[in-house]
C-alpha cells in the first residue's frame, strides 16, 4: 500500500462522522417515501368515490 | 494501472475503511482512543439507539391511543406531610440556607484564591447548582424555589418596605409577549460567561473573582427586576435559575399548589408547561449551549481553530478573537437546535387538520425538556460525579482555598478511578435514549390530543421521530468525539 493511501486511513477518524449519518437518512428516507404512498392511497380513495358517486 | 490492480486497489481500500470504522482504535493516526473495551464501535451505538427509537415508536403507536399527560391528576397528600416540608419553619430555613451559600460563593469568589480547582464559587455555581438542581428537581419537583436566594432577599424587602410604607410595593405590569424570553436570554449569557468569556482569559479560565462580581451583577439586577414586576411574577418567568430548573421539575411526580405538596402523573406537569413566548427558546437554549459546550472541544474542534485563526490574521486580539469565535459557534449551535425543532414542527403542520404553525411550535416545546436533560446528564456526568467529591470534601473545609481546614477535610482529593470512561460511555448511551424515548412518548400523547384520531396522531409523529433520532445520533457523535 503507498504512502498517500496509508495516510488516507490513518485519518479515517476525520470521517468517522459520516457513521452517525445514516440512520437519520433512513428514518427521513421512510417517512417521506410512506408520506407519499398514503397522499397517493388517499387521492385514489377520493377519486374513486368521486367516480362512484358520479355513476 | 490495470484494471485488475485497479479492482484490487478498490477492494482492499474498501476493506482497510471497514476495518478503520470498526477498530478505530488500530487506525487513527492522531488519536487517543480512550475507551478501547467497548465491545462495538461507538458509532454502532447510535445506529442501535435509533433502533430503539423507532421500535418504541411503533409501540406508542400501538399501544397508546387516548392521551395520558393532558388532564390534571394532581391529588394532595395528608395534612401532616405537607406541614411537615413545605410550611413556614422549613420553607424560611432553606431560604436563609440559599442566602447564606450565595453570600459564601460571593465572598469566596472576591477573598479567596484566583486557582479555579480550589475555591468554592465555581464549582458550586457552575457544577453543584448548575447541574444538582436540574437532578434533584427530575426527581422530587422545583426543590430550587425555597432554596433561592433571590426569592428570600426580594420577599424579605417586599415584606419591609409593606411594613414601612404600610401599603404594599406598586407594580409595573409584565408584559405578556415577554414571557420566558429575559430567562433563556439569561441561561445563554450564564453559559457564555462560563465556556465563552472563560475560554477568552487563555490563562486561567473564569476566575473565582469574575464568577463573584458577575453573581454581584445579577444579583442586583434579579432585585430591580422583582422591585419592578413583583418577586413572584419575576421568579415564574424572568429569573434565570428558578425558570429553568423549574422546567426540569415539570417532569417530576410530586408539586407543590397553594402550599400544599401532592403527587401527580410523572412527566404530566410538563404537558402543561410550554403556555407562554420564550418556552422554546428556553429549551432549545438549554440543548443548543450543552451541545456547544460538547462541540467544542470535538466535533467543532478543528472548525474553531480554524476561524480563530483567520480572525487573529484579521488583527483581533487572542482573548477577543476566541471570544468571537465561539459566540458565534455557540449561536450556531443554538440556531441548529432551533432549526431541527421546527423542521419537525413544520413536518406536523403538513398532516391532515393540523393546528397552526404557533400551537404547533409551543405545544410541542415541552417534548423537549427530557432530551435537554438527558444532554446535561450525558454531557456532565462525569464532570459531576468528579467534581461533587471535592465540592464536599476539600471545597468545603476550604472555601477560600486559603489553608483553613473546617471539617477536617481539606487534605481530602478526587478519586478519579470512581467511574472509568466505559461506564461513563454507558451512563450517556443510556441518558440519551432514554431522554429521547421519553420525548418521543410526550409528543405522541400530546399529538393524540391535537388530532383525535390516534392514525392521524401517528402520522404526524413521524417527523418528531426524525427529530429524536437527528438528536440522538448527533448527541451521540458530540460525546463519542469529546471523549476521543
Amino acid at each position: 500500500m503507498s504512502m498517500a493511501t496509508l495516510t488516507l486511513f490513518a485519518h479515517a477518524g476525520h470521517y468517522l462522522w459520516v457513521m452517525y449519518i445514516p440512520p437519520v437518512l433512513i428514518v427521513v428516507g421512510s417517512i417521506v417515501k410512506t408520506t407519499l404512498s398514503e397522499r397517493r392511497a388517499e387521492r385514489e380513495e377520493q377519486a374513486g368515490a368521486r367516480e362512484e358517486s358520479e355513476n | 494501472m490495470t484494471a485488475r490492480r485497479r479492482r484490487r486497489a478498490v477492494v482492499g481500500a474498501a476493506l482497510a475503511a471497514l476495518g478503520a470504522l470498526t477498530f478505530p482504535q488500530l487506525a487513527f493516526g492522531h488519536a487517543l482512543v480512550a475507551r478501547e473495551d467497548l465491545p462495538i464501535p461507538a458509532w454502532l451505538f447510535a445506529w442501535a439507539a435509533s433502533v430503539v427509537l423507532v421500535v418504541s415508536f411503533f409501540a406508542l403507536s400501538a399501544g397508546w391511543r387516548t392521551p395520558r399527560f393532558e388532564q390534571d391528576s394532581w391529588r394532595p397528600f395528608g395534612g401532616t406531610v405537607s406541614r411537615g416540608l413545605v410550611s413556614r419553619a422549613p420553607e424560611i430555613a432553606a431560604a436563609a440556607i440559599g442566602v447564606f451559600l450565595l453570600g459564601v460563593s460571593i465572598w469566596a469568589g472576591l477573598r479567596g484564591t484566583e486557582a479555579p480547582d480550589r475555591n468554592f464559587i465555581l464549582t458550586f455555581i457552575f457544577v453543584t447548582c448548575w447541574l444538582g438542581f436540574p437532578l434533584v428537581s427530575v426527581l422530587l419537583g422545583d426543590v430550587f424555589r425555597p432554596f433561592n436566594p433571590w426569592r428570600a432577599i426580594g420577599r424579605a424587602i417586599g415584606a419591609a418596605f409593606g411594613a414601612v410604607a404600610r401599603q404594599p410595593p406598586a407594580r409595573l405590569r409584565y408584559p405578556e409577549w415577554l414571557g420566558r424570553w429575559p430567562a433563556a436570554l439569561g441561561l445563554v449569557a450564564f453559559v457564555w460567561l462560563e465556556v465563552v468569556y472563560g475560554a477568552g482569559d487563555v490563562s486561567a479560565g473564569l476566575t473565582p473573582h469574575t464568577a463573584a462580581i458577575a453573581a454581584l451583577a445579577y444579583t442586583g439586577l434579579t432585585l430591580a427586576m422583582m422591585a419592578l414586576f413583583g418577586v413572584e411574577k419575576w421568579i415564574e418567568r424572568g429569573e434565570t435559575f428558578s425558570v429553568y430548573f423549574n422546567m426540569f421539575s415539570q417532569l417530576a411526580p410530586f408539586e407543590v399548589r397553594e402550599g400544599r405538596l401532592g403527587w401527580r402523573r410523572p412527566f404530566s406537569g410538563a404537558a402543561r408547561w410550554a403556555t407562554m413566548p420564550g418556552s422554546v427558546a428556553l429549551v432549545v437554549a438549554s440543548i443548543g449551549t450543552t451541545s456547544f459546550d460538547g462541540a467544542q472541544e470535538g466535533a467543532l474542534k478543528n472548525a474553531i481553530n480554524d476561524t480563530f485563526d483567520k480572525l487573529v490574521d484579521a488583527g483581533f486580539g487572542l482573548s477577543s478573537a476566541l471570544r468571537l469565535t465561539d459566540s458565534l459557534y455557540l449561536l450556531g449551535c443554538l440556531l441548529g437546535v432551533a432549526a431541527v425543532y421546527l423542521l419537525g414542527v413544520w413536518g406536523m403542520r403538513s398532516v391532515r387538520n393540523a393546528p397552526s404553525l404557533r400551537k404547533l411550535r409551543l405545544g410541542f416545546a415541552h417534548t423537549l425538556i427530557p432530551i435537554a436533560f438527558a444532554y446535561l446528564v450525558a454531557h456532565y456526568f462525569s464532570l459531576f460525579v468528579f467534581q461533587e467529591q471535592a465540592q464536599f470534601t476539600y471545597l468545603l473545609s476550604d472555601p477560600l482555598g486559603d489553608g483553613s481546614d473546617i471539617f477536617g477535610t481539606a487534605s481530602a482529593g478526587i478519586d478519579y478511578g470512581l467511574v472509568g470512561a466505559t461506564t461513563v460511555w454507558y451512563v450517556q448511551v443510556a441518558a440519551l435514549v432514554v431522554g429521547h424515548v421519553c420525548g418521543l412518548t410526550l409528543a405522541h400523547d400530546r399529538a393524540i390530543a391535537y388530532w383525535g384520531d390516534y392514525q392521524q396522531a401517528t402520522r404526524s409523529q413521524y417527523w418528531m421521530l426524525a427529530v429524536m433520532v437527528g438528536f440522538t445520533c448527533f448527541g451521540l457523535y458530540l460525546l463519542s468525539s469529546a471523549n476521543l
